[in-house]
């Protein structure tokens, strides 16, 4: 996964979740974050998909509960 | 557009042109709700969209409209037919072909009681039926409902099962961008009507052939053969016309030739048929515009079918507002020419005024003055289509294309006169000259139109212009060059003779002011060079001596 990519997913996250332009986002998941819930995971991967023109099964998109676990996820789809 | 762009244009957005938009569909709709208010912010609107909770179209449907808020509808093929839902399963029941149809024209009327846009995705479905054979059916019928409520139909691209299963989102989230940029387009466009003029060229048109070249006998509108497009051409304007829509043609002919054909027993299409036939050698773009405006409608329901791309650049030019449609040179382009003036001309209802409408129409053209002639911006037109004309002396070899268009044409032709090689080497050895033109433009080249035959007495004893050029000046250019460069006697004498065919020459040495005696049209040679100036300056001219 390039750096751009990197920025790319965190811009994704802070939208979606609604954080500050700086926020810090490794450290983000659904227990720490009150605006993560289930239409969030949807705009998640909608994003997700839309950005990298990725697919992904269900299997995958509930493996993201955080964005540590999306960015080993993605890491493994784009290889 | 993709995902962080549509955000990144939102962000902070805001704009004095507002926009409220409803987005009814039955899946989870605010990926795609991003991507159209980023459309929208694209084009400088700021759009408050609202949307539906999911899976509840149906109950949507039976809500009054909100006035000023304009509803765009998103259907898949459950939205017609609950049962065809992949989030249901396959249905256990085996439902009645009757009882669908029944159900279907139901569903259509509720959304056809809406003034909205509607978008048809094309997914695929789940079998309804025992037979395959009525499920393909039942899908062309979606399409078919789709289409009545004037729904744009889109590919099943558009959709992803694994989205939909997975997220109850039907729209593929690679495609969210790709699908607002096309709904934005549509709902920007203005709701076109149907058309209600049909303006046809006639030549290589209605029929194939140059009446004016081969007579009425030459040209061909059978259903056989190089007539067999122009046959079918005809019929169709015969079924439009039953079904309301005006026809008149619009030709550089002499009237009573263009009316010739419809006047055969075996026609496919009577003169009656017609509101008019504009047969003269005036500009098209100023005969439609001055017709539109006795009919008193708009130039935007009208459509104009030519075979001359130039004359289709020269109406589009003159007036945009005009839909301009090209006869195809290829049968194979029949079908999209077909379909195009179908779609144009559209109609649900149809009344016995509309079948009246033809009747209606010519008695009051009959009741007004002809139409005026007045040209528009031809200058202009004539100037954008950088015409080069290559004019060569012919006299000391190929002939060949010179004799050729001597003996063929009839309507540019000063006298009619037909001379053999023999009798044009003849004049040539005696010391005459024989001058030809090409000419090209920026649509193509039109090889060698002119020939210009003169005795050594500097008598044009022939001079000859193909039809394919007329109104572009050219022999205004040709012979303004050449009383410039080649004649040097006080006058330009031209051996002119009035033929059954050749109106553009009397109208051409009226224009110019030559004056005719004993067979004899002459002009000041100086002051004609001088007067051909400005439209000498239209054309790039090379000459081949």
């Amino acid at each position: 996964m390039t750096e751009t990519m990197l920025e790319n997913l965190k811009d994704i996250f802070r939208f979606v979740l609604q954080l500050p332009e700086d926020a810090s986002v490794e450290q983000v998941n659904q227990d720490n974050t009150p605006k993560w819930d289930s239409m969030a995971q949807v705009s998640l991967v909608a994003g997700i998909e839309g950005e990298f023109d990725v697919q992904l099964e269900l299997s995958e998109a509930v493996q993201i509960t955080s964005f540590e676990s999306c960015v080993k996820l993605l890491e493994q789809k784009l290889g | 557009m993709k995902f962080l762009q549509a955000h990144s244009l939102l962000k902070g957005f805001s704009a004095d042109k507002k926009q409220r938009l409803t987005l009814v569909m039955s899946g989870q709709p605010e990926n795609l709700s991003l991507f159209l208010r980023a459309e929208y912010a694209q084009r400088g609107v700021d759009c408050e969209i609202a949307t539906i909770p999911f899976n509840t179209l149906h109950q949507y449907l039976l809500t009054t409209q909100q006035s000023g808020v304009e509803e765009c509808f998103l259907l898949f093929p459950w939205d017609f037919l609950p049962e065809l839902d992949w989030r249901s399963g396959v249905n256990e029941t085996l439902l009645a072909v009757e009882e669908v149809e029944q159900r279907l024209e139901n569903i259509g009327a509720l959304f056809q009681q809406r003034n909205a846009h509607f978008f048809y995705v094309q997914a695929p479905v789940l079998p309804l039926y025992a037979s395959a054979a009525e499920n393909l059916r039942l899908g062309k019928q979606l399409v078919a409902l789709a289409l009545q409520l004037n729904a744009e139909v889109l590919s099943a691209d558009f959709f992803s099962l694994t989205s939909y299963l997975n997220f109850g989102v039907p729209v593929a989230s690679n495609q969210s961008g790709d699908l607002a940029d096309i709904i934005i387009q549509s709902l920007l466009t203005p709701v076109s009507q149907p058309r209600k003029v049909l303006v046809t060229d006639l030549d290589n048109v209605m029929w194939h052939g140059v009446i004016g070249e081969e007579g009425v006998a030459g040209v061909k509108d059978r259903p056989e053969a190089e007539g067999y497009p122009h046959f079918i051409y005809q019929t169709l304007l015969r079924k439009l016309k039953n079904q309301g829509v005006l026809l008149a043609a619009v030709s550089k002919n002499d009237p009573d030739l263009a009316l010739a054909p419809f006047q055969r027993a075996n026609a496919v299409l009577r003169e009656e048929d017609f509101i008019t036939v504009l047969a003269s050698y005036e500009g098209k773009a100023a005969q439609i515009n001055a017709l539109m405006a006795q009919l008193n409608l708009g130039l935007d329901a009208c459509v104009f079918v030519d075979d001359n791309p130039v004359e289709i650049a020269a109406v589009t030019q003159a007036l945009p507002s005009v839909t301009c449609v090209t006869f195809p040179a290829k049968v194979d382009g029949l079908a999209a020419l077909v379909a195009q003036l179908e779609q144009l001309f559209s109609t649900t209802r149809l009344t016995e005024e509309d079948k009246q409408r033809t009747r209606l129409y010519r008695t009051r053209l009959a009741g007004m003055l002809p139409v005026a002639s007045a040209e528009v911006n031809l200058e202009t037109f004539l100037r954008e289509l950088e015409m080069v004309l290559h004019i060569a002396d012919r006299t000391h070899a190929q002939q060949e294309r010179a004799v050729q268009l001597i003996n063929k044409t009839n309507q540019f032709n000063v006298n009619g006169v037909r001379y053999t090689e023999a009798e044009v080497n003849d004049i040539l050895q005696q010391g005459g000259r024989l001058w030809t033109a090409s000419l090209k433009d920026k649509h193509g080249d039109h090889g060698e139109i002119i020939a210009c035959l003169i005795d050594r007495d500097e008598h044009i004893v022939s001079l000859v212009m193909s039809c394919r050029v007329m109104q572009r000046k050219v022999e205004q250019a040709f012979l303004g060059w050449l009383a410039g460069r080649v004649l040097t006697k006080d006058y330009i004498s031209l051996r002119y003779l009035k033929t059954e065919r050749n109106t553009p020459v009397e109208h051409f040495l009226v224009a110019e002011q030559f004056s005719c005696v004993d067979g004899i049209a002459r002009i000041a040679r100086q002051d004609f060079a001088q007067q051909q100036q400005t439209v000498m300056s239209w054309f790039t001219l090379r000459v081949q001596e």
